[in-house]
């Protein structure tokens, strides 16, 4: 196995300074699909901000073998303004940014290229030019999912990208992520509550339980997951 | 008198100029302040401003301008640039307090301390309300000279940028995950948002710098449904709706500054209602 892509190492997550979980160690190996489970408020999204850069750790260490800005993030539904005026083409296309020199003002060729890669493989070509807050929820977590593709190579690190969506688009985001994982080998770094999707599609399991329980994380492949049970 | 005659005079056409000039600069920065829900952060820095230039009356100084540009800026700075990361008292609170503060010290400074002659009341509200016939309108030659390069200057800043515009306008987050700075064009953008309404202020007064900021955002925002088309029908909005509320306001000997915030309310209201009628038609 090469080495990972993501190495994480005894973490201490919190904010002011109270810590929620610590000493969280796992790594996630290129290509892995991980997802991120547990209760509300065991800290999944803060486990995911502190691997993204956007909350300092307490103290341990997050670090990724590719600079971040070859990272693609899906941010929590509530941080998107759903009422922004903007074309999905827009948003698609500011995912480029990272790698974008500051002094250039406009698309270069290769970028304007993963555009159109990333619109294709998330199946948004064909409302590019439609207005964000028209489309539908399914159809908005696409047009984001779009963006941080063309941010990523290697990865994606997505924070509950179906709450909020119906059963049968949250199937096809879910089938989505898979193929994506199988046939572009991207790392799925992704938190969610709904186990069972995780379960179906996941190579890892990291599981964050409040802290007075007995050990207050798990970190293991599905099947080690799968067989220590959920009785825990 | 036609407004053929009227545009030979001097002073209509800096006024003419200036609030052109103005009012484009405005609503390029005026689209990502509303959009960022700070809508109200106009009206709060442009009583900054006055306030800057009561202290500038005081000391009667040559070039307020040094003083009033500053002042806006670092004001600017604090509360849009660094006012989220530092939340000592909330964001609404803040610019309440400053908002009602400047225009109180100002106010007060003026009324105490001024040792020139003249009206007071006359010059505190035309700096607050432009003046009442267009020659008062603060406008000289070489204010106008300055708001032109400061436009220019805005224009090219928004063609470079643009992308990172709109990327720290729709999603801070988002940039910041990818590891780039955010910040940078946030302190970049709340400059160049100080700059302008010092300049806009000092032209024009403080109540059409705060209109200009927001009028013609929002009235682009019924027109079209991207980042792109929303910019571009506000600066064409800004640009139309201040030569006809000047124009206007010479043939009828109306107050200008307020007949160009007439204007742009006429306009967001006419928007409104098109775009309503299209919504249910469609």
């Amino acid at each position: 196995m090469s080495s990972p892509l993501l190495e994480v190492t005894d973490l201490c997550i919190g904010y002011d300074g109270k810590s929620i979980v610590d000493d969280i160690c796992f790594c996630v190996a290129s290509g892995s699909y991980l997802c991120i489970i547990g209760e509300n408020g065991a800290g999944k999204s803060t486990l995911l901000k502190t691997i993204s850069g956007l909350q300092k750790p307490i103290y341990g260490t997050v670090k990724f073998s590719v600079h971040r800005r070859e990272i693609g993030y899906l941010p929590q539904q509530a941080v998107i303004r759903h009422d922004f005026p903007t074309s999905a083409k827009e948003i698609i296309s500011s995912g480029a940014l990272s790698k974008s020199e500051w002094y250039r003002p406009f698309c270069s060729k290769q970028e304007k290229e993963r555009i159109a890669w990333a619109s294709e493989k998330t199946g948004v070509d064909g409302f590019l030019g439609q207005c964000f807050r028209e489309l539908s929820g399914g159809q908005q977590q696409r047009v984001l999912l779009a963006r941080a593709l063309v941010t990523a190579k290697n990865a994606v690190i997505l924070d509950e990208p179906t709450a909020g969506l119906d059963p049968e688009a949250t199937k096809e985001f879910y089938e989505l992520l898979l193929k994506l994982n199988r046939d572009e080998k991207i790392t799925i770094i992704m938190v969610t509550h709904d186990i069972e999707g995780a379960e179906k599609h996941a190579t890892h399991v990291l599981e964050l339980r409040k802290q007075n329980a007995e050990d207050d994380f798990f970190f293991g492949t599905v099947n080690e997951y799968a067989e220590r049970g959920r009785s825990l | 008198m036609s407004v053929a005659e009227l545009l030979r005079f001097p002073f209509t056409q800096y006024a003419l100029a200036a609030s052109v000039l103005m009012a484009i600069c405005a609503a390029l920065i005026g689209v990502p302040l509303v959009l960022k829900r700070y809508s109200f952060m106009g009206f709060g820095l442009s009583n900054v401003a006055f306030m800057g230039m009561a202290f500038a009356l005081v000391i009667d100084m040559e070039n307020s301008m040094a003083l009033v540009m500053p002042l806006t800026v670092v004001a600017t700075v604090l509360l849009i640039g660094l006012g989220n990361r530092f939340k000592q008292v909330s964001g609404d609170a803040s610019l309440a307090m400053l908002t009602v503060g400047s225009l109180a010290i100002g106010h007060f400074v003026i009324n105490t301390f001024s040792i020139r002659g003249g009206n007071i009341d006359r010059a505190v509200s035309e700096t607050l309300f432009g003046g009442t016939r267009l020659v008062t309108l603060n406008a000289r030659p070489q204010e106008v000279w300055l708001a032109l390069v400061i436009t220019v200057l805005v224009v090219i800043f928004y063609l470079f940028f643009y992308r990172r515009i709109y990327a720290v306008t729709f999603d801070t987050e988002f940039m910041q995950a990818t590891g780039q700075h955010p910040i940078v064009y946030e302190l970049m953008l709340s400059v160049i948002t100080g700059v302008v309404i010092a300049m806009s202020m000092s032209l024009l007064g403080s109540l059409l710098t705060a209109s200009l900021i927001i009028f013609p955002a929002l009235s682009a925002m019924r027109l079209s449904k991207t980042y792109k088309g929303v910019l571009f029908c506000a600066v064409i909005i800004a640009a139309v709706c201040s030569p006809v509320g000047i124009f206007t306001a010479l043939l009828f000997e109306l107050p200008p500054t307020t007949t160009i915030i007439m204007v742009n309310i006429a306009a967001f209201v006419l928007l409104t209602a098109l775009s309503a009628l299209r919504k249910l038609l469609a």
